[in-house]
């Protein structure tokens, strides 16, 4: 960290331009969708899977969270080939000018969510583990279920582990290169990216700034997450 | 008003109910009493809709709310329930846990439906607390208060007790009675603790291996109780081999004992005690007074102070036991002989156990 920082304050001068806004955007805004897209789906999958928990609901979970376990290369080839199966059919049928999905934002947070189910299914699981049973039928009883349940019970409780959940997600993303690379929309570049370009060309000075910024933009949540949990009801 | 009619409830091979029958009237408590593992909880999840029933039926108001292959939705019952651990919303509002299950209402009656139930349990000053901020006997009303707010058909409530000390217990089954007598809810308790039971029903389930073996009063199921499970299971009592001579009475060490029946289980009144029969009767400590006139006399084997009384337990010349509460002032030493008399107005036989039983 401390020779990321020495070389970063060597290149800042040179190096930071608007072009680095740009980087940062980009990966702070698919971070931030990304993570929010996780969460969502960890909170559906963990939700029905607490609703209904028979044998298939679970090998079905842990097939959707096995993306994880998967090289991002990988995963990212895999995914890219049924897409651009299926870009070139949508052309085909539709008469569209050029790929509907692919290098798209939505093709990539998919791809992400694909990926980092997992990270975020861990403390969503476990959070509402820890909430018991009895909470799911005192609302039913009283009329409440549910997504209106969902909206009313779990998520209010599972507050802190869906803040973790995101802020996990959140700056593993921002990390995440092979899919990036492979799916990004022609010239979105994100910070990542950028560290990828300039290690790849040898220029280790100029890589420390993106990954300084890294560093620095993932600290966010994580500190959005510290102050959260100190001010939680115990 | 509440009617189980031939419940019978199994996991894989288990039998957890066997056959329930009862039934509530619209405004009576009844209660579940029996020790853990008897299936009553069980009997409550199938009331609630928690657990779809195999067997039987369940009536509400008339209406079936559960037979095999047809079960009403819990949250369509209009069934209010009160858990072991209550359950309250940890991230809501005293207020607002109230509020929960009226969402239905405008905001104006919601409000005022609110205030009512916080009246009710006198938790007006407690509005804006949240559930951690409350004592356990605050949380338990809580709990009561927002399973009354929507009016429900019946209420249930599951071992509401367990978790307070034994001091607040009593109080707070009282004041939950009243409570519940006051609006006339019809409801349904479920319990391992006969004084709990005794304390807030006017009707009594005594369940034993999945069965109800007795549903009664509370006088009648320590008074007459229909088996030996009931006998041995409520309040405390010792049972005394005796012979039947004639009509309505059993001789026994203590004397010719009237007004003698069979316990229900073994035929009930309608059964005549053969002559000469051999039978054992229940003797419950109220039973025997101390009385320093008696030629009947018993040793004092062990004694334990209870404030008002002592309960003795006694040693009879035949080496048959009995209890005996008396009262605290007649402080007798272990291995003092001191004399007694019985005064039943009932007498419960039940046939002997055979032998090597």
């Amino acid at each position: 960290m401390g020779q990321i920082l020495i070389w970063a304050g060597r290149v800042w001068a040179t190096d930071l331009d608007a072009r680095y806004l740009a980087f940062a955007w980009h990966s702070l805004w698919l971070s931030g969708l990304g993570a929010a897209l996780v969460v969502t789906l960890a909170v559906a999958l963990g939700y029905v899977q607490r609703l209904r928990p028979t044998g298939g609901m679970r090998v079905t979970v842990r097939l959707a969270a096995l993306g994880y376990a998967l090289p991002g290369t990988v995963l990212a080839v895999g995914f890219f080939i049924p897409l651009a199966w299926l870009d070139n059919h949508l052309i085909e049928w539709f008469h569209l000018a050029g790929p509907f999905l692919g290098g798209t934002l939505a093709a990539m947070l998919l791809a992400y969510s694909a990926r980092f189910l997992a990270v975020g299914l861990g403390p969503v699981e476990s959070g509402l583990g820890r909430i018991s049973r009895a909470m799911d039928e005192a609302a039913q009883s009283l009329g409440v279920v549910g997504v209106r349940r969902l909206w009313r019970v779990h998520l209010p409780m599972l507050r802190i582990s869906l803040l973790s959940a995101a802020a996990l997600s959140f700056v593993d993303i921002m990390k995440e290169l092979p899919i990036t690379l492979m799916t990004r929309p022609f010239g979105w570049d994100t910070l990542a990216v950028r560290v990828f370009e300039m290690t790849s060309e040898g220029e280790w000075e100029r890589a420390a700034l993106p990954a300084a910024a890294i560093a620095l933009v993932g600290l966010l949540p994580v500190f959005l997450l510290i102050r959260q949990s100190d001010h939680a009801d115990p | 008003m509440l009617i189980l009619e031939q419940i019978a409830q199994s996991y894989g091979r288990k039998a957890v109910l066997k056959e329930v029958n009862f039934a509530l009237k619209a405004g009576q408590i009844g209660c579940l009493l029996g020790p853990s593992g008897c299936g009553k909880t069980t009997a409550l999840r199938l009331i609630a809709g928690f657990e779809q029933l195999k067997s039987g039926a369940i009536y509400l108001d008339g209406q079936v709310v559960a037979r095999p292959g047809h079960s009403l939705a819990p949250e369509q019952r209009r069934v209010g329930l009160v858990f072991q651990d209550y359950a309250l919303f940890p991230h809501l509002s005293v207020a607002a846990n109230l509020g929960f299950g009226l969402g239905h209402l405008p905001a104006r009656d919601r409000h005022q439906r609110i205030q009512e139930m916080l009246e009710l349990v006198g938790l007006e000053q407690d509005a804006r607390a949240y559930p951690h901020q409350l004592s356990g006997g605050q949380q338990q009303r809580v709990a009561l208060a927002r399973a009354l707010a929507p009016r429900p058909r019946l209420l249930l409530l599951d071992e509401p007790f367990s978790n307070l000390d034994v001091a607040l217990r009593e109080r707070l089954s009282l004041e939950v009675r009243d409570i519940l007598k006051h609006e006339a809810i019809t409801a349904l308790l479920v319990t391992h603790d006969q004084h709990e039971a005794f304390a807030i029903a006017d009707r009594v389930g005594v369940m034993h291996q999945g069965a109800i073996q007795q549903w009664d009063s509370p006088y009648n199921l320590y008074h007459r109780p229909a088996n030996r499970f009931v006998a041995d299971f409520i309040g405390q009592g010792c049972f005394l081999p005796g012979v039947v001579r004639g009509l309505h009475q059993v001789e026994t060490e203590l004397g010719l004992l009237e007004g003698v029946s069979a316990a229900e289980g073994d035929g009930g009144s309608c059964l005549q005690l053969s002559d000469g029969a051999a039978v054992e009767v229940l003797i419950r400590p109220d039973d025997i007074l101390h009385d320093d006139d008696s030629q009947l006399m018993a040793e004092v084997e062990r004694k334990a102070f209870r404030g008002a009384e002592f309960l003795y337990r006694l040693k009879l010349p035949s080496g048959a036991r009995l209890l005996a509460l008396v009262p605290s002032h007649h402080n007798h030493a272990v291995g003092e002989k001191i004399g007694i008399r019985v005064e039943m107005a009932h007498v419960i036989a039940f046939r002997r156990p055979l032998a090597g039983k």
